[in-house]
């Protein structure tokens, strides 16, 4: 009887007092079992112990979930104790580490990685390639490339041609004269 | 050399033509009796563009390349007594980018000289007339311009 009794008043300070006074109810403690057997005297039903732990175990719960400020503890306690409420927190929350951590990490960027992969691959076929530049004239590959005194390039042999017959530049018809053009070599040319 | 550069672009414009060409259009170098393509003479077709007086029209036009080109630009005709006032009486073409002091361009390719032909039927040049018939009749009588070009497009269908 009187250890029950002891029990009794022991949660109940626990549940009302905030984690620092928690210290002071310690000390409380080591002096309870004098007032607690005074106490003890007035309530000595059986049937009304039980279903006072009862509520003391849902007011402990409760502050707790109340006094979940700090974001460690509440990952903490939420983590520790099984209650639905709290195991909704618990899913979030595996589900926010799950993603933080390194293995879905690893999970997410594979398929990145992949697309990036074949973004590459899709990207060198017209890296790889080199220019290659036609006569506006003739429709073929540039040969002996020519440039005019207006910039435009031709073939030696069109460029020629354009002059005596048109006098006027092909691409914008500015007017030239026989030496009005000049060989130039390209960078991609071989000859 | 002249003649390479002509018969080889022209050999590449119907290479183009062939691969990526306006609907409705034909363009095609004639046919000798030997069977051969004569890469200097094309037979084409012009329909008359969609919402215009000139619809349901397929125009015969035919494109007579000299060796002398791309430098100097085809003759184009359509056939002798055509109605447009920009036409000549012997069917050749009056156009700024087929006059070669005006407009034209070596880089101008057959593509683009069909096309700026479908464009001038419907919008005829009045600064530059060919004809007496067709650019009287569009200066005057402009109703009775809309009915010669219907009948004359029915003169030219599809030839499906």
């Amino acid at each position: 009887m009187s250890t029950v009794s002891g029990t009794r008043r022991a949660p109940r300070r626990q549940s009302q007092d905030g984690p620092g006074d928690k210290v002071v109810v310690n000390l409380d403690a080591i002096s309870s079992p004098v007032v607690g057997s005074r106490r003890a005297v007035p309530t000595s039903t059986g049937a009304r112990a039980s279903p006072i732990d009862v509520e003391a175990l849902d007011d402990e719960v409760q502050t707790l979930s109340a006094s979940q400020v700090p974001p460690p503890r509440r990952n903490r306690r939420t983590r520790r104790q099984p209650v639905a409420v709290v195991d909704l927190e618990v899913d979030a929350s595996r589900e926010g580490n799950k993603r933080q951590r390194v293995a879905p990490v690893i999970h997410c960027l594979s398929p990145e990685r992949g697309e990036g992969s074949s973004l590459k691959t899709s990207n060198e076929p017209p890296k790889a390639k080199e220019p290659v530049f036609n006569c506006p004239v003739c429709w073929n590959k540039l040969e002996e490339p020519s440039t005019t005194i207006c910039g435009h390039i031709f073939c030696t042999t069109c460029i020629k041609q354009a002059i005596q017959i048109q006098k006027k530049c092909p691409t914008c018809r500015k007017s030239l004269r026989a030496n009005n053009f000049h060989r130039i070599y390209l960078p991609n040319s071989d000859s | 050399m002249s003649g390479g550069i002509a018969r080889g672009r022209l050999a590449e414009e119907r290479k183009a033509w062939r691969k990526n060409h306006p609907h409705g259009f034909v363009a095609k170098p004639e046919t000798m009796a030997d069977g051969s393509a004569n890469l200097m003479i094309w037979h084409c077709t012009i329909p008359g563009k969609q919402g215009t007086d000139w619809e349901g029209g397929y125009y015969p036009l035919t494109l007579h390349f000299s060796e002398d080109y791309p430098s100097k630009p085809p003759k184009c005709k359509f056939p002798q007594g055509f109605f447009h006032p920009n036409v000549y009486p012997s069917g050749t073409v009056c156009l700024s980018i087929l006059n070669e002091d005006s407009g034209w361009r070596p880089a101008i390719t057959v593509k683009q000289i069909l096309v700026g032909i479908q464009d001038l039927l419907d919008q005829p040049n009045p600064a530059d007339p060919a004809q007496t018939d067709g650019y009287h009749i569009f200066i005057q009588d402009k109703p009775e311009y809309k009915r010669r070009v219907r009948v004359q497009a029915k003169q030219y269908p599809a030839l499906l």
